[in-house]
């Protein structure tokens, strides 16, 4: 894979938009660098603008590789902080408060919270089953709390908000540039229902919608992403506390969830025969992945109804 | 002491499945596929049996069909 394709695509809608050029919101992950080195290549890099939207939990490194790509792709960075437009849609002091609630101990200047999931119940139930965990800012989780589960849907409606205000700002940046919004949503997540709705699923066009992540990677190799973005470990950079990979969504092989999703959606599920599934998914059982492919089904209808119209 | 099942049902209908009619929660075989069960409406579900029960086991008890249908939580529900 070199890119000349999704180059040449990249220029067409670009131009078929009628827009200037592109703008890339960069997290300093190996998705929005491969994008931004995309549009570099397809419209010139003086027609791309690189967005970095920082808030109060992204990590100081991140910065280091958001300047990396740009300058790789030798984009000029926008740099907007979207810390106090979080705060002034929700007070952080009412999520410190919510979490109090459990852990009186609880203290937002020196600890940090993060939503993981349970990786045994959800293993065992095939179902996300979510939980608030709590640790020293920066360190690792030390504490599980038992929310209930309306303030569990606040904490998660809470960092949503996130992926949404980063939308906001990008249309709001392009916009006054003249540029298309290009998201940086790989194919594994938009198939899998990994994203926010109207958050980072939301762009004009999405280069890399329809690559797996290992064929992103190849083509981060083609296009010259800068090693240490190729080899840096994925994060969702959401909280300020440690997260691997386990602990968020399903921690199942995207290939397995995107296949368990295409058969929900095309009705075979009930009738499918899992088991070479399930030997690829160690602890997981043909009924539990039957079980996440129903939810996944659930998780796109949602994601992919919009603005539903009654048309009589 | 483990509530009877009439008051677990009148919560989980209630505290989880407030959207819908209950005949027809009643009624689904697949409460998932019908898009009456999400994630955060097992947790629900487990919050409520243990609650029910005092059992905190019920959540390490808990299989992947047993959120199936109300049937199914009633059968798991009777198992603790």
């Amino acid at each position: 894979m070199t890119g000349g394709g999704v180059s040449d695509w990249i220029a067409s809608e670009i131009h078929r938009l009628g827009k200037k050029g592109a703008l890339v919101q960069l997290s300093g992950g190996v998705d929005s660098s491969t994008v931004l080195m995309l549009c570099a290549r397809a419209l010139g890099p003086e027609n791309v603008t690189a967005l970095y939207l920082p808030d109060t939990a992204t990590s100081p490194e991140t910065h280091a590789f958001v300047l990396s790509a740009a300058d790789a792709a030798g984009v000029q960075v926008v740099e907007r902080s979207i810390a106090a437009t979080i705060e002034s849609q929700q007070p952080s002091v009412e999520i410190d408060e919510l979490i109090r609630k459990y852990a009186p101990e609880y203290d937002s200047a020196t600890h940090a919270y993060a939503i993981n999931i349970s990786q045994g119940l959800t293993r065992q139930l095939g179902a996300l089953v979510y939980q608030a965990v709590i640790g020293p800012r920066r360190g690792q989780p030390e504490r599980v709390l038992r929310l209930s589960v309306d303030d569990l849907r606040r904490l998660i409606a809470y960092q949503n908000r996130k992926q949404r205000t980063r939308m906001l700002f990008a249309y709001a940046e392009a916009e006054a540039r003249n540029l298309a919004v290009v998201g940086a949503s790989n194919g594994d997540e938009l198939d899998s229902g990994f994203v926010v709705k109207y958050g980072d699923d939301a762009a004009d066009i999405c280069p890399i919608g329809g690559m797996s992540k290992s064929q992103v990677y190849e083509l981060a190799e083609a296009v010259g992403v800068p090693r240490e973005i190729i080899a840096r470990p994925p994060t969702t950079d959401t909280y300020q506390l440690a997260q691997t990979q386990s602990d968020y969504y399903y921690a199942l092989p995207a290939a397995v969830l995107t296949e368990l999703a295409a058969r929900a959606e095309s009705g075979e599920l009930d009738a499918a025969d899992l088991s070479g599934l399930a030997a690829q998914c160690p602890g997981w059982s043909v009924d539990a992945l039957r079980q996440v492919g129903t939810g996944l089904a659930a998780t796109l209808r949602y994601q992919h109804t919009r603005s539903l119209r009654f048309r009589g | 002491m483990k509530a009877m099942w009439s008051d677990v049902e009148d919560e989980l209908l209630e505290r989880v499945f407030y959207a819908h009619e209950d005949t027809v929660v009643r009624d689904s075989e697949n409460l998932a596929q019908a898009g009456m069960l999400d994630s955060l409406s097992i947790v629900a579900i487990l919050d409520i049996l243990v609650e029910m029960t005092g059992n905190e086991d019920a959540m390490m008890r808990a299989g992947s069909s047993d959120f199936r249908s109300l049937a199914s939580i009633h059968a798991f529900y009777q198992s603790l």
